[in-house]
Formats: C-alpha cells, sequence, structure tokens
C-alpha cells in the first residue's frame, strides 16, 4: 500500500508513542526512508516525545514526602475521631471551644486575620480544597496553607500584640497552636502574656515562642547515613557511603525567648540574641 | 509488595507503613503528572500533598475491582484543574482592576499573560525545561491533561479515559493531537506545514 505524505503526517505522533500496529509502523518506516520532509517532521515528533520523557525527574523533596504521610495519619485521625459519638456531645463540643481558645486568640473559627500583603500570596483552603489569592482584613485558619510568591509578603495578627510575617518565595500550613514551614522563612512576635507560638519544619522540630521576636527559616543539613550491610553470595559487604540532606529549622531569638525543641523531647532554651538550630537528627543546638 | 486489596486495607486501618507504601508506588509518576499539569514544582508538591489527604478521607467509597492508581489519578487530576480555575480567576482578578485594589498591589504582567501560559517558575529550572512548560502551557487543557497523563502515569488508554471521563477513541486523538502540537510549538512547524500541504 502507498502511504500519502498526509496519511503519514497524521499518523507520526501515534508511531512515535508506540500507538500503531506492526504492519502500519512498517508501512510509515517505508515511506519516511524515502521522504526527507515527513522524516524531519518525525524528528520533530521524536524530539518533542523525547523532551516530555527526558525531565521525568521532578520527585517531592524527603520534607515533603514525610510531610505527606503525616498529614495522611492526622487525616485519618481526623476522620475516625469524627465517626465516634461522644456520650455528651455538647460537653465535647463546650470542651474542645475551651482549649482553643487557651491556645488561638479569638478561636471560634479562622483566628489569624491578614493586616498587611504585597505581591502574589495565595491560600490553600483546606475545607474548601481550593486555592484562592489572599487579601488584606481576611483570615485563615488551622490546616490552611500560605504561599508568597517571590517578592510577594504577607503579616498575620495573632491578637494581644502578636503578628506572624511570612517572607517572600515562603509557604506555611497553619496548625492549632502555631505553623509548619516548609519553604523559605518567617519574622514572629508573641506580646507579654499572650499565648506561645509554635513554629515547626515538616519533621518533629519547632521552635516555641514565649514573648518576643524571632527570625525563623529552614536550612539543608547533610550528614552521612549508615546503610545495612549486604550478604552476596556468603560475602558481607559494607553498607555503600551515603549522605541525606533534609531541611532544618533555625531560629533567632531577637528579644524575649523561645525553647527549641526537638525529637526525643529534648529541649534548649535560646535567648534574646542567641541563634539556635536542629541536626539532621532533630536535636536542638545552640549557635554561638 | 501487597496486593492492592492488602494495601487498601491496611490503610483503611491507619497504618502509616501502607502510607509510605502507597506514596512511594506512586509518588514521581504524580508529582511529574501535577507538575506538568500546574506548571509549578511547589504547587504540584501541594497538590501531591492533598491528593493523598482526600484519599484518606475517600477511602471508604473505593470499589475494590476498581483500579486504585487510576482512583488516585483522578483525584489528583480534579485536584489540578481546581487549582488552575483558581490562577485563572485570579488573573480575571487582575485583569479588571486598574489600581491597587483593597491596598492589593496589582502585577500587570500577570494581567498581560496568556490565559493558557503557565506563570513564572523558579530559578533553578533549566532554559529547556522552561521552554518545555511553557509549550505545554500553550496546549488546549484537554489536550495537555491527556498528554501528560499517557507520558507520566503509564496508565493504559483505557484507564485514562477513566480519569478524564472521556471515551479511548477522544482520548487518543487528544494525545496524539497534543504531541504534534507540541512538536510545532517546540519548533518543528515547518517542516509540519510542508508535509500537510502533500
Amino acid at each position: 500500500m502507498t502511504v500519502k505524505c498526509s496519511d503519514a503526517g497524521r499518523l507520526l505522533p501515534e508511531m512515535a508513542l508506540g500507538d500503531l500496529d506492526a504492519e502500519v509502523t512498517r508501512e510509515i518506516t517505508t515511506h519516511l526512508s524515502a521522504c526527507k520532509d515527513c522524516l524531519g517532521a518525525f524528528a520533530g515528533v521524536g524530539a518533542a516525545l523525547t523532551a516530555l520523557q527526558a525531565s521525568r525527574d521532578v520527585s517531592p523533596s524527603t520534607e515533603r514526602r514525610l510531610a505527606v504521610e503525616k498529614a495522611m495519619i492526622l487525616e485519618h485521625a481526623g476522620h475516625s475521631k469524627s465517626r465516634r459519638r461522644p456520650a455528651w456531645p455538647w460537653a465535647a463540643a463546650a470542651a474542645a471551644a475551651f482549649l482553643l481558645a487557651m491556645i488561638l486568640p479569638g478561636a471560634g473559627g479562622p483566628a489569624f486575620t491578614v493586616t498587611k500583603l504585597s505581591g502574589r500570596v495565595e491560600v490553600y483552603r483546606a475545607d474548601h480544597a481550593l486555592w484562592a489569592p489572599l487579601a488584606p482584613g481576611e483570615r485563615v485558619g488551622a490546616r490552611d496553607r500560605v504561599v508568597t510568591q517571590p517578592g510577594a509578603s504577607v503579616r498575620f495578627d495573632l491578637g494581644r500584640g502578636g503578628w506572624i510575617e511570612l517572607h517572600p518565595d515562603s509557604a506555611i500550613t497553619w496548625g492549632s497552636g502555631g505553623v509548619h514551614l516548609d519553604r523559605g522563612r518567617l519574622g514572629a512576635e508573641v506580646g507579654i502574656g499572650g499565648p506561645p507560638l509554635s513554629i515547626g519544619d515538616t519533621g518533629n522540630s519547632r521552635a516555641v515562642l514565649r514573648g518576643g521576636r524571632l527570625e525563623a527559616g529552614l536550612r539543608p543539613v547533610t550528614a552521612a547515613v549508615a546503610g545495612a550491610s549486604e550478604q552476596k553470595g556468603g560475602l558481607a559487604t559494607a553498607p555503600a557511603a551515603r549522605t541525606e540532606t533534609v531541611m532544618r529549622l533555625y531560629v533567632k531569638v531577637e528579644s524575649g525567648e523561645a525553647d527549641l525543641e526537638g525529637s526525643h523531647a529534648q529541649r534548649l532554651r535560646a535567648t534574646a540574641g542567641q541563634a539556635g538550630s536542629f541536626d539532621i537528627g532533630g536535636r536542638p543546638e545552640l549557635e554561638r | 509488595m501487597d496486593s492492592q486489596e492488602d494495601l487498601v486495607r491496611r490503610c483503611a486501618r491507619g497504618d502509616a507503613a501502607a502510607y509510605r507504601e502507597l506514596v512511594e508506588r506512586l509518588e514521581k509518576p504524580l508529582v511529574n503528572f501535577l507538575y506538568r499539569m500546574v506548571g509549578e514544582r511547589h504547587a504540584a508538591e501541594d497538590l501531591f500533598q492533598e491528593t493523598f489527604v482526600r484519599v484518606v478521607r475517600t477511602l471508604a467509597a473505593f470499589r475494590p475491582e476498581a483500579s486504585l492508581t487510576t482512583w488516585i489519578y483522578t483525584i489528583a487530576r480534579n485536584l489540578a484543574l481546581d487549582h488552575l480555575k483558581a490562577r485563572r480567576r485570579h488573573r480575571e482578578v487582575s485583569l479588571d482592576a486598574a489600581a491597587s485594589e483593597r491596598g492589593r498591589v496589582i502585577y500587570f504582567r500577570d494581567a498581560l499573560q496568556a490565559a493558557g501560559a503557565p506563570p513564572e517558575s523558579r530559578v533553578e529550572s533549566t532554559e529547556d525545561e522552561r521552554r518545555l512548560q511553557e509549550a505545554l502551557g500553550q496546549l488546549k487543557p484537554a489536550k495537555r491533561e491527556a498528554l501528560v497523563l499517557r507520558v507520566y502515569s503509564d496508565l493504559p488508554y483505557a484507564e485514562i479515559a477513566r480519569v478524564v471521563k472521556s471515551p479511548v477513541g477522544t482520548v487518543k486523538f487528544r494525545v496524539h493531537e497534543a504531541l504534534q502540537d507540541l512538536a510545532k510549538i517546540l519548533g518543528a512547524g515547518d517542516r509540519f506545514r510542508a508535509v500537510e500541504g502533500g
């Protein structure tokens, strides 16, 4: 069968993807061997497909993977609880509202109001599973995520003189007693007598600000990681050298004090002028 | 590796190891699919996270005879489309506002960007990567999603058709057209015009 250029041109993407049957592929191949234009077109389609396939290397970071697992566990825990009816629902609701009031200023709903904003800032409303631009005067609550684009910033009022300001190209997720920082930097202040503010990373490290002001960010921490030895053909082989890099929280206390709480219930207190960070295992350290 | 049934059962029980296994099975292709859909790395990771939260939330609705991978891609696809819709609304607001609205600074370069063009990505992208992402952004959304699902998900056409709720023939047509369009945008246009005239 003689294949015309118009037919071949139409089938080139299918051929590049391997979607044609063997017989048609042979006929097109024969045509390509005799037609420079179609061969050139096929090269173009092949190059486009190669470009797509060659860039298949976007992977979530380790921190993101851990955050995903954590979010799934929290979702399961929250979902399971909502299915169990409390014996005295009104008492449970009252207790929850009381606890929230102790943790969050102005609790009862979204508690953090945008007081200043510049540039493009977006919020992911967890309850509605929707992204939307954020504007001054709007409020965010637990599980909402806020992202500032390059050049943008936003400040939230925490009540009683407290605030959090997210720097450009940064991202936080609001929790019940504070925020989780997974990109960029933030500044925060808690008024004397105001409720403490927790700032965590995507691991188990967090800084709890108790009155005062601090700057927090993330920095990569790299360490050698031990592996398990392998047994091959009766011979034990030493584990291959491997390093792991994770983003860990670091803070600089400008006034007041903050507790650095790491894994295994380790805790250090940083006072005004001190900086603290966490090692790869989540252990807090004070920097000189 | 557990069967799909066992994995779903363990996830339904809140087994953290099962969650990890499920995430590891799909993380690379799923993040790639989301990244190619929305054009922003961090938005893709956020959507990736929300996809799995939704999986946990709606696990009770998953029918055992269906494909878990197809179901998860359907959730991810819907989240990506919502994200793109919200982003378009944001650009429309920018276009209408003549001046700073409620104290917000409007970036007019966003307003001037074509509706299908992806937003600026982070500096870490290479030039080729940026060119590819811009080219993908110029494809019609239905064609783009069909092509990225075909290339990044390894799902067969029948499952892609379930994800996008279209007939298999329509999906194949979109994939092939999308690849052709992409080739033209990336610079093979002259050769195609010669062929189409023949």
